[in-house]
Order: C-alpha cells, then sequence, then structure tokens
C-alpha cells in the first residue's frame, strides 16, 4: 500500500447550542493513502461535510474541535500557524462544493476566478497566468476555454460549471482534493462523466481524492477505499470490494439495499 | 379506459426573432411526442436535463399550451375546457415538484399549505371542521404526526418537505400524479422511504404516477412501462424490465451504463435523430425511434 496522505486521529466536533452540548462527530479515525480514492458515505447530516470541512479548518465559529489530530504530510494541521495553514489551503489540499453557482462568485468570470488562486499560490506572470487557465480548462474537458474564461458562472451549464469548478480545484497541483457532492446535482449521464474526468486526473496529475457522497453505488464503481459514516460516527471503513461484498452492519446493508438491482 | 392519452404533441420555442422573411431559430422542446398512460400503471418519463420532460409535464396539466397536438383526459380533450369542466381536469392531475425548498411557500404553515390546495373545493370544504378533518387523514396517509399543522416549511427536512408536498397533491383525491424528479434532492435512505411511501398511498387512493427523472435507477422500483426521451422525442418506450434486460436505442444504452456502472459510453458523434423518425414496435410492446 502506499504512503498515508491524510490521516485523521479522533476527530470529535461539538457544537453548543445554548446551554446543550451536542455532538456532530464522534472520535472519527480515516486514513487516505497517497493516490487513492476514499469515498466517504452517509445520510444527510451523518457528518461527511463536517468532516471535510474540518480538515481545512473552514468550520463556521460555532463548531468546536473538541479533540484529535489530523496530520498532513506529517503535520497537525490543527496545530500550525494560520499563515501556513493559508499555504496548505487551495495548494496542497483543495475543496470541490456541491453547487458550483454557489461556490463560484457570480459578479467575476470563471477565467478571473481561477486566476484568484494562481496569483496567490504561483508567480507566474499575467501571460502565463492566462496561458495556464486555458490548459486547466482545457485539461478538464471544456471545448472552447477562450469562451467560457470570459464566462460569468451563470452562463455555464451545469457540468460545464462543475468542471470549470474541477479546474479551479487542479490549477496549483494540490495533492488532495477534497471533493464534496461534486455530481449530486447534475443528471446520471454527467455524472458519470464527472466521474471518469476524476479517474483521468488522477492518474494525470498524481492526484489524491477524498470522495464525500451519499451515493454508495457511485463510490463502489470508482474508490478504492470506503469509509460509512452515521451520525458522527464512522461505523465501518475499509478497502472498497469487501465491505460491498461482505458488510458488516446493519447501515451499510440499508445503503446498499438500494443500490443492488 | 385510457387515463391520459398525449397526441403528436408538439412545443418549439422561438429562440430568434423572425426577421423579414427568414426563419426563425427553435428549441425544439417536444417533437411530435405520443404517450397514453392507463389507470394504474405507472409511467416513468426519463432523460438528460433539458431534453423536454419537464415541458411535456407542463403541457400535460396545461401550464404552458402546445403547439399541436391533442391531450385526452379519460376520452374527453382537454384544449379547450372553460370554467367548471377545466377546474375538473386541474382536480383530477396534480404535481410533485423536484425542490420542495422552493415549492411550498415559506410564509405558510402546513395547515395553510394544505388548505389552499382546497381552494377548488370551496363548497365541499367550506367548513373548518372538514378542512381539518382531511388534512389530519392526509397527514396520517404520509406518516406526518398531526402536531406539525402550525410549523412552517424551513423547520422540516427535506424528506418531511417532499410528504408535505404529496399530501398537498392528494387533497383533491386526483386520479394522476406528476412526480417531477421528486426524489432526487433527497439522499439515498429518504429516496428509499419516499418510494415505499408512494407504493403505499397507490394503493390507497388508487392513484397513477407519471414519474420524470434522469435516473433511470430510481424509478425502476416503482413504473411499470418507462419511456426514454432524447432532445424532444421518445426514442424508446417498453415495459420496466424489457428496457433493463433488452435496451434498444443507443441513447437507452448509454443512460443505463452511465445510472448503473457510472461509466460513460463515449460517443463518437451526438446520437442523430431524423426529423421525420417514427416509433416502431419492434417487439411486443416495445418501441423504438427508427434511426
Amino acid at each position: 500500500m502506499n504512503e498515508t496522505l491524510l490521516t485523521i486521529k479522533d476527530l470529535s466536533v461539538t457544537v453548543h447550542d445554548g446551554s446543550e452540548k451536542k455532538i456532530l462527530l464522534n472520535r472519527i479515525c480515516l486514513d487516505v493513502p497517497s493516490l487513492s480514492i476514499v469515498g466517504l458515505v452517509g445520510g444527510s447530516g451523518s457528518g461527511k461535510t463536517t468532516t471535510g470541512l474540518a480538515v481545512l479548518k473552514l468550520l463556521s465559529p460555532a463548531l468546536k474541535i473538541d479533540d484529535g489530530e489530523i496530520i498532513f504530510q506529517n503535520e497537525n494541521l490543527l496545530k500550525i500557524a494560520l499563515s501556513k495553514l493559508q499555504q496548505i489551503r487551495g495548494k496542497a489540499i483543495s475543496m470541490i462544493f456541491q453547487e458550483p453557482l454557489q461556490a463560484f462568485n457570480p459578479v467575476f468570470t470563471i477565467g478571473y476566478q481561477i486566476e484568484e488562486v494562481l496569483v496567490m499560490h504561483t508567480t507566474l506572470n499575467t501571460k502565463q497566468r492566462k496561458e495556464k487557465i486555458l490548459s486547466l480548462l482545457d485539461k478538464v474537458g471544456i471545448k472552447d476555454p477562450k469562451r467560457v474564461a470570459g464566462n460569468y458562472p451563470h452562463q455555464l451549464s451545469g457540468g460545464m460549471r462543475q468542471r470549470a469548478m474541477i479546474a479551479q480545484a487542479i490549477a496549483v497541483d494540490p495533492r488532495l482534493i477534497i471533493a464534496d457532492e461534486p455530481t449530486s446535482n447534475l443528471d446520471v449521464t454527467l455524472q458519470a462523466r464527472i466521474m471518469e474526468l476524476f479517474l483521468q486526473l488522477r492518474d494525470e496529475l498524481k492526484l489524491t481524492l477524498l470522495l464525500i457522497t451519499h451515493d454508495l453505488g457511485m463510490v463502489s464503481h470508482i474508490s478504492d477505499r470506503v469509509a460509512v459514516m452515521n451520525q458522527g460516527q464512522i461505523v465501518e471503513q475499509g478497502i472498497t470490494k469487501e465491505v460491498i461484498e461482505n458488510p458488516q452492519q446493519e447501515y451499510t446493508k440499508k445503503l446498499l439495499g438500494n443500490i443492488k438491482f | 379506459m385510457i387515463l391520459l392519452e398525449l397526441k403528436n404533441i408538439k412545443k418549439y420555442f422561438p429562440i430568434k426573432r423572425k426577421s423579414w422573411g427568414g426563419q426563425g431559430a427553435f428549441v425544439k422542446a417536444v417533437d411530435q411526442v405520443s404517450l397514453s398512460i392507463y389507470p394504474g400503471e405507472n409511467v416513468s418519463l426519463v432523460g438528460e436535463s433539458g431534453c423536454g420532460k419537464t415541458t411535456l409535464a407542463r403541457i400535460m396539466i396545461k401550464l404552458i399550451q402546445q403547439d399541436s397536438g391533442s391531450i385526452k383526459l379519460e376520452g374527453q380533450e382537454v384544449a379547450n375546457l372553460k370554467g367548471s369542466k377545466f377546474r375538473k381536469f386541474r382536480k383530477d392531475i396534480q404535481m410533485v415538484f423536484q425542490d420542495p425548498f422552493n415549492s411550498l411557500d415559506p410564509r405558510f404553515t402546513v395547515f395553510h399549505i394544505l388548505k389552499e390546495a382546497m381552494t377548488l373545493e370551496k363548497v365541499r370544504y367550506r367548513h373548518f371542521r372538514d378542512q381539518e378533518q382531511r388534512i389530519k387523514e392526509l397527514l396520517a396517509a404520509v406518516d406526518l404526526p398531526v402536531n406539525i399543522l402550525n410549523r412552517y416549511p424551513h423547520e422540516f427536512s427535506g424528506g418531511e418537505r417532499q410528504r408535505i408536498a404529496i399530501a398537498r397533491a392528494l387533497v383533491l383525491n386526483p386520479k394522476l400524479l406528476i412526480l417531477d424528479e421528486a426524489v432526487s434532492s433527497l439522499d439515498v435512505l429518504i429516496q428509499d422511504q419516499i418510494l415505499k411511501l408512494l407504493q403505499e398511498l397507490q394503493d390507497k387512493f388508487q392513484l397513477t404516477y407519471l414519474f420524470i427523472s434522469h435516473n433511470l435507477k430510481v424509478v425502476r422500483r416503482v413504473s411499470h412501462k418507462i419511456a426514454v426521451m432524447y432532445k424532444g422525442k421518445i426514442v424508446e418506450m417498453a415495459a420496466t424490465q424489457e428496457i433493463f434486460q433488452n435496451p434498444l436505442h443507443p441513447y437507452t444504452k448509454e443512460l443505463l451504463s452511465a445510472a448503473i456502472e457510472y461509466k460513460s459510453v463515449r460517443r463518437s458523434e451526438d446520437i442523430n435523430i431524423h426529423p421525420n423518425a417514427q416509433l416502431v414496435e419492434k417487439e411486443k410492446g416495445h418501441f423504438v425511434l427508427d434511426v
């Protein structure tokens, strides 16, 4: 097996609602080996997204990380200084959100928003950046990169927008991409195409992917490992094939019941 | 008797204005579609976004007017219905929309939402007592507790909201219920619950469903017949099992492999559809668009 790129150890997150304390994540442990695709599956409200956001410390201030470690390339992300974290966010780890229409800023063009990442993390000059943007859009399968770079998010179709989002995420050669429900809003044919794009990019760019979704069917087709979450806990994890063929937990079986034919 | 019969429905949307003597450009949203729905036989309309599924559904309930073609409800042409006959038609066909976050008025309580649906039967439900009784009946049918009547939509989860939307559609005892992507915004377990609920309700209220979806897998459990739409036309139509075991049209194959194996079939080019292509019965009850 490859070395481990990201390790989450005993991560607990709570929210204080008045005097009440609610546990959102209960001692989560998760390993993400390099160059693999790991699926994080569960129903809505099971804590999948919270886990993803916690890795980049993007949780809303009301949520508190009580305990645990998030180790990425031998550094504990929960302990390092903010300036250093900023270097990791978007560069070494980038994130793809569920609804690209909301994740993109509506008043800037796609090209501008990809350029922002390049300005932040690279030393390319203006001309090089322009070229890079076009090559990125081309890489994610957009046929007319010049036009798309000049478009605003609302002018693109759902599939195109998601591709543009992926282009932004891979802009500065990240090691790890956290994809939060990247295809849930797309129709099935587009879903399949985006998933293929992920597989292709992983091989081309040596990416590792943490795929957060409620669709165990999708995960079972593309991921190497899978972790099943329910009510803030990881109830089962392992190699995808083993989990699918021989689920141990009731909850996993229930999720699986939906994908079998 | 056929419950709802569509014949050669056509709807083009203009995208370019006609210049003097020139031809305008059109989007062929629905192009010569014929479809019959029998009582108790659930039909699914599947296809990718933008293929005209929703436009067709909107034509069926007369939210938009078709350019040509006829719609018959229980043998009666509905194109020129007016007054009380039109209101009767509206009662018989109800719709559940995709996004329960947008289809319920945020400023109405659950009681108000369900009561509003009774407007078409003002006389029958003129007393508060009758309204309340009917509403309680429906909440019980969709497995929601009665004490939610004074709550607002934002207080509910997606699955609960979709239940409220279904209850609203059932208020007037419709014969046909159109579910436009009614479960696609929900997670798989909730989808499962809603589909089970729909099966229960079908027996209870003698309903017929028309499902509209992009996901063959979701509609498989509940539909008897599947019609696959592509670029405004029905390209294949057959019994559910038949479609899954023996898909004939290239687009159906693509849709199936995407939904089941999450693989996209590489198309060398877009599937061409001849403007005059007709549905041909290849095997018994299995229609395919002739290329």
